[in-house]
């Protein structure tokens, strides 16, 4: 166990701090994208108006889509949306609810990127693999954990904590136990069930079938003939009346402006635990209501409020900082865990020579690439996207070839400077950045710090402020360890 | 072909520490993806639910557990090679039953 605890923490352990910390970062996506969106500021107004303004701008920009799709302000995000799919790719704009037109943000990401990579390590599947195993690795490392040291979990609450590196690493551990359990289950619910759909190939041939089926919903044969659709403000209040008032959260429409359209208002996900999208189903020409589906089985309800438990949109701003908070808390205990392994070996192998030395000098350079590196790759994808010229062909990708640019600068790093050396600086330099960060947006946008709180616009001052936060805190703990090793030195 | 059959089978059958750690990790990951993917496959055939989705949800929550399980067996059975034989042969053994299942469906 304590075989399996120590090595298998080592192998996934780097895996495991870069998951949970871009996985923190995405818990406030829309607070991220919002930041990295500046030009896309609208006037909240009423859902009615929003629809009749996606209802022309979806008319005016897809035309000849196969599916349109409108996402409402809803929750945390105050921005109206629309998509479409066209010859199986699809589109998204941001629209001005008064006017109907396109708002010209800059090319980007935004937070999406953060949610995507922790789970994807951008890599799709081979990715989802990778993050899955060492998300089993995680529940194996916690059982083990625990049994190594079967008191842990009495002397935290009996408060006999001390202040090592050990100590930090199990009393944060036990800290976040539950949230990081069911962060990881839940988590590796959803990885699964797009990497090995055992269950789903042995009675669908792929998940839309599915999907189909468990959605329940209306289907309707292809048609050429073009019909202006029933105005979607219209429908509004039936769907309110199958749905709840106020809870509109999506506008499907399947067959835009063809005879047999078909139009689903579909309930928001942010209010309650099940994520699962109630629909009202309308005719799409006639506007008379079809069906509406509310109710889910039981194996369905689990599946989705674990899924829903894991994405966290339920709760509003309280959950979401308890969610962050315990999210660096879970980051804490994988970075000391990993930076313990060297410790406790340093005496060991400082007098020994040739491939175990390099081994154990390579993993602690490899430690501070990727628990610093990850965190500098992170802050400067920020930066990126206010530096990099607005006119810039590509600029999302630009901005996600910046993020792992600078990380492998970090790397390079890492083995090059001695082990103080390297700890020190990328901690300064993750300190430099997220603390001029406010300054940056100030002196590049009109959304900069001072403008924010004076306008009450507290999603974009809040990246800021938590940012500068952070980087104070990586300050302290350079300058600490500045210290201790000045000492020794 | 003995010769090097001779080195193969003694790295399979060594009791070395990171050998034996290595082939529980391969056990585990491998092993156990095997011994996960009939049994699912097993239970999707024999549950007597009527709605598909129903039993495809239900395997959804419940396949990383059972996992999780292959996992933590590897590191705690006896040695690695009892931990590749047992999973092996209950890879193949759950298999057949699922097989036969899918028969009757």
């Amino acid at each position: 166990m304590r075989d399996f605890h120590t090595w298998g923490g080592l192998v996934f352990g780097w895996v495991l701090f870069i998951v949970f910390f871009t996985g923190t970062l995405a818990v406030f996506e829309p607070e991220i994208s919002y930041w990295m969106n500046p030009e896309v500021r609208v006037q909240a107004v009423a859902a009615s108006e929003s629809l009749a303004a996606s209802e022309k701008a979806l008319r005016k920009n897809a035309a000849d889509a196969d599916v349109w799709f409108v996402i409402l302000p809803q929750g945390r995000s105050s921005m109206l949306e629309i998509s479409w799919k066209k010859n199986g790719q699809t589109f998204d704009r941001y629209i001005d609810p008064k006017t109907g037109g396109v708002i010209q943000g800059r090319g980007t990401d935004g937070g999406e990127f953060f949610s995507h990579f922790h789970y994807e390590l951008h890599h799709e599947h081979a990715g989802a693999w990778l993050v899955s195993i060492a998300g089993l690795g995680m529940l194996g490392a916690l059982i083990s954990g625990i049994l190594i040291r079967r008191n842990v979990i009495k002397d935290f609450f009996c408060l006999r904590w001390r202040k090592n590196w050990l100590s930090v690493h199990m009393m944060t551990g036990v800290l976040a136990l539950p949230f990081v359990v069911l962060i990881t289950y839940s988590g590796l619910v959803m990885t699964f069930k797009d990497i090995m759909p055992v269950s789903l190939n042995t009675f669908y041939k792929s998940p839309i079938g599915f999907w189909n089926e468990f959605l329940d919903g209306v289907e309707r044969p292809k048609s050429q003939e073009t019909v202006q659709i029933y105005p979607l403000t219209a429908l509004l209040p039936a769907a309110e009346k199958e749905l709840g008032a106020g809870d509109i959260g999506f506008v499907q429409i399947q067959q835009p402006d063809k005879r047999n359209a078909l139009i689903n208002f579909m309930r928001r996900v942010d209010d309650r635990i099940l994520a699962i999208t109630d629909r009202a189903s309308f005719d799409g020409i006639t506007g008379e209501w079809l069906v509406s589906k509310t109710k889910w089985d039981t194996q369905a309800t689990i599946m989705r409020s674990l899924v829903g438990l894991h994405i966290g949109k339920f709760g509003g701003y309280p959950m979401a900082w308890g969610y962050f908070i315990f999210g660096l808390i879970g980051c804490v205990m994988i970075a000391t865990g990993l930076v313990f392994f060297t410790i406790k070996r340093r005496f060991k192998y400082e007098q020994e020579w040739g491939n175990k030395r390099d081994f154990f000098r390579a993993a602690e350079a490899i430690n501070v690439a990727v628990i610093t590196g990850c965190i500098i790759a992170s802050i400067s994808y920020l930066w990126a996207n206010r530096l990099l010229p607005i006119s810039l062909k590509e600029r999302a990708d630009a901005e996600v070839i910046a993020f792992f640019f600078i990380w492998l600068l970090m790397f390079i790093h890492a083995f090059w400077r001695s082990k103080e050396k390297a700890w020190i600086e990328q901690l300064k330099l993750a300190a430099g950045l997220c603390v001029c960060l406010p300054l940056l947006n100030a002196m590049t946008t009109s959304v900069g710090l001072p403008k924010t709180i004076l306008r009450g616009e507290w999603m974009t001052a809040g990246v800021d402020i938590t940012a500068a936060t952070l980087g104070v805190v990586l300050w302290a703990m350079a300058w600490r360890i500045e210290k201790r090793w000045g000492n020794i030195n | 072909m003995t010769a090097e059959w001779e080195i193969v089978k003694e790295l399979f059958l060594s009791t070395h520490p990171a050998v034996q750690w290595i082939l529980r990790f391969m056990a585990a990951i491998f092993g156990g993806y095997g011994m996960t993917y009939s049994l699912m496959k097993a239970i999707s055939l024999l549950l007597p639910w009527q709605k598909h989705t129903e039993t495809v949800s239900f395997c959804e929550w419940l396949l990383p557990l059972v996992y999780l399980a292959a996992i933590i067996w590897a590191f705690a059975a006896a040695s690695a090679q009892y931990a590749w034989k047992v999973l092996l042969s209950g890879t193949l053994i759950i298999g057949a039953i699922a097989l036969i299942a899918s028969c009757f469906r």
